[in-house]
């Protein structure tokens, strides 16, 4: 019994076709592993709607905690060991997400080093956030549970 | 009585005792924070992040974030590590956590429910909700 789900080809044959596997992944919604040496290194093209629709159905949000000092507020966003702060509170949120922004750049440069470490379960979460527009980005700080994006 | 806060100065020179490493790049990054990191034998990664103006001092309560969430440790242990200059014993235990409410309860609490952010200290996410729910179910007021 053949136990391939996906569709697969072969590294040369992708290179060879890939504005038709292109076309495949983005419009038809059809992921394709390409395999190189044999299927000893593997890849998958996924579009970005169907990584997106993946991302948003692991359910992972960013949870926060609200502190409020006197004339400063602070967001902080735990999971990622992250806080910002601001005499408002959204110039806090606006704080948080820049530095949200610089800890994803830098995860995501980095990202052969955190798989190795616990920060690996962040992966869902910074993909989600380099994903999405930057003028959105704060929004996910302040989604209300069980809401769709 | 308030606890005291450091200023970033100090909290930077606490990171210099601990062995952290400040993370490449991050100094010339357009925001006003430093961000360094800190490997633990276990694999734990643990990040920090300081502003740009090293005089300035977070808020008390943020600063207890810090030091729960960012550093790991408890208040004494940050101040024995900057009189002592030795680096902190770990794991170390951590100052229990604060209850408070998450960023999306917040704009509700403050801007429909009309509470103070003094109200809001010490809130939990369920407290929270149960406020927002009460307001939400109540019949809205014509005065």
């Amino acid at each position: 019994m053949d136990d391939v789900l996906f569709f697969q080809t072969g590294f040369t044959e992708a290179k060879r076709h890939l504005s038709d596997l292109m076309t495949g992944v983005v419009h038809e919604h059809r992921p394709v592993q390409v395999n190189r040496h044999g299927e000893k290194e593997q890849m998958f093209l996924l579009a970005r709607r169907e990584l997106e629709d993946l991302l948003e159905l692991t359910g992972q949000r960013f949870e926060t905690r609200v502190f409020f000092d006197d004339g400063e507020v602070s967001v902080s966003l735990p999971a990622f060991s992250l806080i910002g702060a601001g005499e408002t509170f959204d110039a806090a949120v606006e704080d948080l997400v820049d530095l949200l922004r610089q800890y994803c750049a830098q995860y995501l440069r980095r990202l052969d080093f955190y798989r190795q470490t616990d920060r690996r379960a962040l992966l869902p979460l910074v993909f989600l956030f380099a994903l999405t527009p930057a003028a959105r980005q704060g929004d996910l700080l302040l989604k209300v549970p069980g809401t769709r994006g | 009585m308030t606890p005291k806060a450091p200023a970033f100065d100090e909290i930077e020179k606490f990171l210099k005792i601990d062995g952290w490493t400040e993370v490449a790049g991050s100094a010339g990054h357009a925001t006003s924070h430093r961000v360094f990191e800190k490997v633990l034998e276990c694999g734990q990664v643990l990040t920090t992040h300081i502003s740009h103006s090293g005089s300035k001092s977070p808020g008390p309560n943020r600063f207890g974030e810090i030091l729960r969430e960012q550093l790991k440790i408890t208040r004494r242990q940050f101040w024995e590590a900057l009189d002592s200059g030795d680096a902190v014993d770990r794991p170390a235990p951590v100052e229990e956590q604060v209850p408070a409410p998450e960023a999306w309860q917040v704009p509700i609490l403050l801007h429909q429910v009309g509470l103070s952010p003094d109200e809001l200290h010490g809130m939990s996410p369920d407290e929270a909700q149960k406020v927002i729910t009460a307001h939400w179910a109540s019949p809205p007021d014509d005065s």
